[in-house]
């Protein structure tokens, strides 16, 4: 579900003049920098770019320093509070009506830029999954960290891992069940190879099923899980507002479109009793051909385990296909794994 | 733009209880005035509002309507006699009425500068004329109508019905009846009629099909063609009405409004679902009718286009699966990509983009090697020129054919200059005496004398 904001935020945002406002409190321990749009330096943002992907979070941000006084920010973090100036004040993201804010932001580089008679500040930002992607999870005893689960559900397993993370982050109470992610107790072992990161745990954990994780304010995570019947959260325009620039529509092949997947490899691993679970899309399958893909999921012993499986790498094919492309003006509101429609009325 | 149409699509209505027989539009399009046994109303035409109201006169009703600049007319029916009724426009006040007209019912009404028509069925079977000022009885004439008229600037155009299924064709001038034709298709009867410069658009209903259709014919009375024929119980609500500047007719019958191109009858659209519509009326852009449904009246939108709308993804699976925002000065906005893991470009997606020039900023510097402009190495006639000159400075100057040839690295597709063409040596020259020199350090003369060390 798209951020909630207020009717002065959206009016604002999709006025035809807009005046952007940043709030952007970078901060460590006790100590804060605001170098927001009416923050300590004035007006100094000159840049912001910020991506957020499935299994990545980044940002650039550039401020004129003219003045060499933009202090030490390495190590500091923020989370950037987008926002306008609106009928009622400065209005950004964060500010505990227009909430929440996005996923935190680390300063990891700091560079000091010279050039051309100019002074800037640029900072290079990593987010929530790269603090992942540095973690190692000793949850089990040194030297090897080992640690082996059987009777906890992927969601429980995720809440471990999560809370390793140094400063320990949070997984959200589960709300978008795809009806594995909290039911399957797999046979999940950590660290039984080379020493093992937080995102490439999480990773395997989630391609066990048809969910995803996204990064939120506060150091929170939360499951997100996308069914063909979901609402809408917010709709484009080509026509009105909140308009659309650019839609590129990619309509495309499902590849693999046939998932089977094969469990119970048994003790002796020779799969002399295994399981196996299908799940096809026809209509692809008559489009095109049958492009099928083996997955061995020994540990898994129950039919219904297998079949599930299946579905939700089906489910994973098909959401991983770049399906479409939009340029638009910044709406605050919209956030990974919304669902949304362009309504394009342009044509012959 | 691609459009999808919609017709009859209601914009306004006003469910005031009131029912309705007649409709017209008058005062430029802005009021409609409406008959029935209600009374006479006015409306405003843009949003129904009722702008002013003259209760009906008991124990009868009124029926039909026409105007003029300043005054609306309609006939108090009832008791087998009819009385015509003259309003001032603008507040509904009763000017004047004739006497009573004797006869069974009242089938029409029209009006020209000088005169009111009124149709009268019963006995006798006539249609009476009065004088437009004060509606004195001037004279008639014996021809049954009961399906309504209409006239142009020289005739008055009437139905035959139950009892005389005809279109009659009446001279104003001389009051008579010029002419007369069988309504077709063959056994139809007609129950309303409006014009244009040259044709007649008749609303008839064949009683032994239960079925109605709209005929065209020429002022002439010649037949033209006819619609194709619909259903309909017991002749309800036949009306017609010219549109769109005349391009199309508005055909009304029972609980139907039907809409035909006024050229050759080519069926347009329709609407169904309404009351039995009583009274209808139109503009350029909108139909205006009377219903039994709700004792309302109700404004149609004729044609009702609206763009064709696409939406996406078509994939119910695609997300939100990256957004990047971008701020600087001046531009604030996201890209957003739907599936996929990332912001990996498409190949064609980008090919295409330059294709169009549609790319703004690209999301990386180029990596093609740029272009370093580089100092042009090839001379230029302004080159000899200068040239030319420092060696007359220096006295070097020889016949142009020793001129040296100035190899020198080019970057760009060399052109070999046009070496200028060259006056007699001035008479100074005559005075100098040329040393010996080689060709060589001539060139690394010029060299120096131009451009320095």
């Amino acid at each position: 579900m798209a951020r909630s904001v207020s009717s002065t935020y959206l009016a604002a945002q999709q006025a035809a003049s807009k005046t952007p406002y940043f709030k952007l409190l970078f901060k460590h321990n006790v100590s804060t920098v605001n170098l927001s749009t009416d923050g300590t330096y004035g007006n100094r943002i000159l840049l912001i770019d910020h991506i957020e992907e499935p299994y990545n979070d980044y940002a650039t941000i550039i401020f004129r320093n003219k003045d060499r006084d933009i202090p030490q920010l390495k190590g500091y973090w923020v989370e950037i509070g987008y926002g306008y100036v609106t009928g009622a004040g400065n209005e950004y993201l964060g500010d505990g009506t227009n909430e929440p804010a996005p996923p935190r932001l680390w300063v990891k580089h700091q560079q000091t830029v010279s050039a051309g008679g100019k002074l800037w500040e640029l900072l290079e930002l990593e987010g929530m999954w790269v603090k992942l992607r540095e973690t190692l999870i000793r949850l089990g005893n040194p030297p090897l960290y080992t640690a082996s689960y059987t009777t906890d559900t992927i969601y429980t397993i995720i809440g471990y891992i999560l809370a390793e993370v140094d400063p320990a982050m949070t997984l959200a109470a589960l709300v978008e069940d795809d009806g594995i992610i909290d039911n399957l107790q797999p046979q999940f072992d950590i660290n039984s190879q080379p020493f093992e990161y937080a995102d490439a745990i999480i990773y395997r954990l989630l391609n066990m099923t048809a969910s995803y994780l996204r990064a939120s304010d506060d150091l929170g995570w939360e499951i997100k899980y996308p069914q063909e019947s979901d609402p809408t959260d917010l709709t484009f325009y080509s026509g009105q507002a909140p308009y659309f620039y650019e839609y590129i529509e990619r309509r495309n092949v499902l590849l693999p479109n046939h998932i089977i997947v094969f469990g119970n490899e048994g003790e002796d691993g020779l799969w002399a009793s295994y399981l196996s679970g299908e799940a096809r899309n026809q209509s692809e399958i008559d489009g095109y051909a049958d492009v099928i893909r083996l997955v061995l999921s020994g540990s898994l012993t129950q039919q219904s385990d297998v079949d599930a499986r299946a579905a939700a790498l089906l489910a994973r094919a098909r959401f991983e296909q770049l399906a479409g492309r939009m340029v638009a003006p910044n709406d605050s509101r919209l956030e990974l794994y919304d669902n949304i429609a362009i309504v394009d009325t342009k044509g012959l | 733009m691609a459009y999808t149409y919609s017709y009859f699509v209601k914009v306004a209505q006003n469910n005031d209880g009131k029912y309705s027989s007649w409709l017209i539009l008058e005062d430029l399009n802005l009021h409609l005035y409406v008959s029935s046994v209600d009374g006479l109303r006015k409306y405003s035409a843009y949003d129904l509002s009722l702008l002013a109201e003259a209760p009906s006169i008991s124990p009868s009703y009124q029926n039909y309507l026409w105007g003029d600049d300043n005054y609306i007319y309609t006939v108090k029916q009832g008791n087998s006699s009819g009385m015509v009724m003259k309003y001032q426009k603008a507040d509904l006040a009763l000017v004047a009425s004739s006497s009573y007209i004797p006869g069974t019912s009242a089938y029409g009404l029209w009006g020209d500068d000088n005169y009111i028509y009124e149709a009268n069925v019963g006995y006798p079977n006539h249609i009476f004329r009065l004088n437009k000022l004060d509606l004195s009885y001037v004279d008639s004439l014996n021809i049954a109508c009961v399906g309504g008229i209409w006239g142009d600037a020289e005739y008055i155009y009437a139905l035959g019905g139950d009892t005389d299924s005809t279109l009659s064709k009446i001279d104003k001038a001389t009051f008579t009846l010029v002419g007369s034709v069988s309504l077709a298709p063959s056994g139809t009867k007609g129950y309303s009629i409006c014009g244009d410069t040259s044709f007649l658009y008749v609303a008839v209903f064949n009683h032994s099909t239960n079925r109605a259709y709209l005929s065209k014919y020429w002022k002439s009375l010649e037949y033209i063609k006819s619609t194709s024929a619909y259903a309909n119980n017991n002749r309800y609500a036949m009306e017609v009405s010219l549109s769109g500047a005349d391009a199309y007719v508005v055909f009304a019958e029972e609980t139907s409004l039907r809409l035909f191109t006024a050229i050759d009858l080519t069926f347009v659209g329709f609407r169904t679902g309404f009351g039995l519509i009583y009274g209808l009326s139109s503009d350029a852009d909108y139909a205006y009718a009377g219903s039994s449904w709700t004792t309302g009246i109700y404004k149609y939108d004729i044609i009702q286009a609206t763009l064709v709308s696409v939406e996406y993804p078509s994939d119910a699976m695609a997300r939100v699966s990256s957004i990047r925002r971008i701020f600087h000065p001046g531009l604030y906005r996201m890209e957003v990509a739907l599936g996929d893991l990332g912001f990996d470009w498409d190949v064609a997606e980008a090919a295409m983009k330059k294709i169009t020039g549609a790319v703004k900023e690209p999301e990386v510097p180029p990596t093609v090697t740029p272009t370093v402009p580089q100092p042009t190495a090839v001379l230029t006639p302004e080159d000899w020129t200068k040239i030319i000159e420092k060696q007359k400075e220096l006295g070097l100057l020889t016949t142009p054919s020793e001129l040296p040839t100035v190899a020198t690295k080019t970057t760009t597709p060399y052109t070999i200059p046009t070496p200028p063409s060259f006056e007699p040596a001035p008479s100074i020259l005559e005075t100098i005496i040329l040393l010996p020199v080689k060709a060589v350090d001539i060139f690394w003369g010029l060299i120096k004398g131009i451009f320095g060390k």
